[in-house]
């Protein structure tokens, strides 16, 4: 009788939460230079995108055969490329390549990681051996270059896009495995865990609700960083003949053809490389932004998003306490989607334990 | 972050119980069991080399006959070369030749690939060793500021000034490199920006010159990531009990970061720098080709564009090799840098 309205409203408010939650950790990352900046440049990336699929100064394809390597002019206002390409038009239409790789490579990473992690978490299934193996191998195969797996790739594939993703995204994932999985068992070794499982829920819904939400703020700042070192391998393999094919724009296309001429036209290198330099620096930012903002125990907005979020669950309604510990513990736990154990590596633990001392 | 020393833990993990056995003489059995597995790793990952080579489509035969040759002579080239033969004896065959000390001859220049592998490191190993050193030289004195200055802007700045040098394709930085200080084109035009001199290290002096330029711009974007490194571990380290126990013998806290936390976060920026090192054998590929340095990745993908599997298997086994040394160089330079690893063998023999 008491369970149906309870559940009802913690789906719907779970929902509604988890934006309020998106909400505050934009607007706190705002305030932040680092956080502000990066939320700039990604932003204008994305319009650019869209202005790209509508309207470019040119035809991705109109070559001005008067201006092959011409510097800014009117007409073209970061120049013309080897081919009399207009660069704007190339770097416009090439940041939506870019876009899609970056997301291809985020989202490869991702599910690879999920998986690598599901797989080294085997120990607490029983299956002890297999883990370790497991581990054994990402520590092994952890220390393979990228470009290696690249030039490897690249022998049955030649130069496509697909090199720049699988070989970024088997050498994001298995580091992202070797990141999150202390987070990953600290999680898996809960109360929490040992409690669904009693009530016999299955080894993919644990995982799920208890791990995934843990090491989901570790993820987010792993795949962001790892979203900057994807242009940057881009730039690099498509120099090398294995990335981005020729014909297709990319920002690592626009720079690539700059490096023989450079000695004659020394403008037209400087733009593709200050854009590419500009967003890896915003991804690297957003990643540093993110792990502040969107931890709860760094975060009081967000602490007290979860603290409220507890009141509506536990109809408490004892508001205006809220530097109480138990509050604080509950808050935490609301704010982590109440399944998790907080990550006793993160340095931040300290300074809050510090801010918590310094306030009481 | 992942760092070669942790690999090595594994082994570490069982090191107690070694030391129980071998009392006094732990070293020994230590370094005995690291061969032990240096050994069977290689092994391993000689079979893993060569079933995926194997796996990729086209071999040197097709590639040598062109596209005039008729089946009948790619079949003759293809048994010419061995390569008709069953997997399991073209790996052995492969692997009692390795054991001789020979790595096969490339079946497309006919030159024996240990010395094209020899004549490529010559390029190779300075260039990485002198990006190194640059990176060390940046990112050691660097890091310890961006912890001990009183600035909060310097601090900061650092911090950034980390980010966006590591935020620079390697490309790009080499490119910026050339128009400062190339010759005949930088602003500064002292140095020279192509090739390195036919004579190779005959010219020591003309050879040297031609690294400085592709060290630099190896060595800042490496050095950047060594700064961020070496400031993590400086804060992680100055938390500790042995710099308040330095301060309270007097030391300033800036001094005890300096002198003590410098030797206590040593053990992992070794690991980084030994982990950077060993990938700047292939990760320096872009700066080579940009360079017209004849260097070792870039063998590697000639080599792999003319399915030179032959060649290409030794390649990767001998790179593997200087992986799996390099891990062995940091666990060892641990040893010999981490007090407490010394302080848990006394205590053993006590």
């Amino acid at each position: 009788m008491k369970n149906a309205p309870v559940n009802r409203a913690s789906s719907q408010s779970a929902w509604r939460l988890a934006w309020r939650r998106v909400g505050i950790v934009l607007r706190s990352m705002w305030r932040r230079a680092d956080g502000a900046y990066a939320l700039t440049v990604l932003g204008l990336w994305l319009a650019v995108c869209i202005v790209s699929a509508i309207w470019t100064p040119y035809k991705l394809l109109y070559s001005d055969g008067r201006n092959v390597w011409a510097g800014p002019s009117m007409a073209h206002p970061l120049g013309a490329d080897g081919a009399g390409h207009d660069l704007l038009t190339w770097l416009m239409k090439g940041s939506l390549t870019q876009l899609g790789i970056v997301a291809l490579v985020v989202a490869c990473t991702a599910v690879l990681g999920l998986l690598g992690v599901w797989a080294s978490l085997g120990a607490h299934a029983g299956a002890g051996r297999g883990a370790r193996i497991w581990m054994v191998c990402v520590d092994t195969l952890i220390a393979v270059p990228t470009v290696l797996v690249a030039m490897l790739v690249s022998v049955p594939l030649g130069s496509s896009i697909a090199v720049v993703v699988l070989a970024c995204s088997f050498a994001y994932s298995l580091s992202m495995v070797r990141v999150t999985r202390p987070v990953a068992q600290l999680a898996a070794a809960s109360p929490y865990v040992a409690a669904s499982r009693s009530y016999g829920v299955g080894e993919a819904r644990v995982f799920f609700t208890h791990v995934v939400p843990a090491i989901a703020p570790t993820m987010a700042v792993q795949l962001s960083m790892s979203a900057g070192t994807a242009i940057l391998a881009e730039s690099g393999l498509t120099y090398l003949g294995i990335g981005v094919p020729a014909g297709v724009p990319s920002w690592g296309r626009s720079l690539a053809p700059c490096a023989k001429l450079i000695t004659v036209h020394t403008l037209t290198v400087i733009w593709p490389g200050l854009l590419i330099t500009a967003v890896v620096v915003a991804l690297n930012l957003l990643g540093d932004a993110l792990r502040d903002c969107a931890d709860p125990l760094v975060n009081a907005e967000l602490r007290r998003a979860g603290y409220e979020a507890a009141d509506v669950l536990d109809d408490k309604g004892d508001e205006g306490d809220e530097d109480d510990r138990a509050a604080d513990a509950a808050g935490i736990a609301g704010a982590f989607g109440a399944a998790d154990v907080p990550d006793a590596a993160d340095p931040s633990d300290i300074s809050v334990a510090v801010s918590a001392k310094e306030e009481s | 972050m992942p760092t070669r020393s942790d690999v090595v833990a594994d082994g570490a993990a069982e090191k107690p119980s070694a030391q129980r056995d071998a009392g006094t003489r732990f070293r020994v059995p230590y370094l005995v069991r690291r061969l032990a597995v240096f050994v069977v790793a290689l092994l391993v990952q000689s079979v893993v080399i060569f079933a995926f080579l194997r796996m990729l489509p086209g071999d040197a035969a097709m590639v040598l006959g062109g596209t005039t040759s008729t089946p009948e002579q790619t079949a003759r080239l293809r048994a010419h070369m061995g390569l008709d033969r069953s997997y399991p004896v073209q790996y052995l065959s492969w692997l009692r030749d390795v054991l001789h000390g020979n790595l096969g001859v490339s079946q497309l220049t006919g030159v024996p690939v240990g010395s094209q592998v020899g004549a490529r490191m010559a390029v190779t190993l300075p260039l990485a060793l002198m990006g190194l050193a640059v990176a060390l030289a940046i990112g050691v004195p660097l890091g310890v500021l961006a912890v001990t200055s009183r600035s909060a802007h310097v601090r900061r700045g650092l911090q950034i000034a980390s980010i966006i040098a590591g935020s620079i394709p390697a490309l790009w930085g080499g490119l910026l490199l050339v128009l400062l200080f190339g010759r005949g084109v930088g602003l500064v035009g002292v140095l020279p920006s192509q090739g390195f001199p036919s004579a190779g290290w005959r010219e020591p002096g003309r050879a040297l010159a031609s690294l400085v330029l592709p060290a630099l711009s190896i060595g800042i974007i490496t050095g950047a990531e060594f700064l961020r490194y070496v400031r993590s571990a400086l804060v992680d380290v100055s938390e500790s009990d042995y710099i308040a126990q330095a301060m309270v013998a007097g030391m300033t806290r800036a001094q005890a970061v300096r002198r003590v936390g410098l030797r206590l976060a040593a053990p992992q920026v070794v690991s980084v720098a030994g982990l950077a090192f060993a990938s700047m054998m292939t990760g320096v590929v872009v700066v080579e080709n940009l360079f017209a340095l004849p260097g070792f990745a870039t063998l590697l993908m000639n080599d792999l564009k003319g399915r030179d599997f032959l060649a290409v298997q030794s390649e990767l086994l001998l790179l593997s090799a200087l992986f799996l040394v390099m891990g062995l160089v940091v666990d060892l330079l641990h040893h010999a840098l981490d007090p407490r690893l010394k302080a848990a063998a006394k205590g053993e023999r006590a």
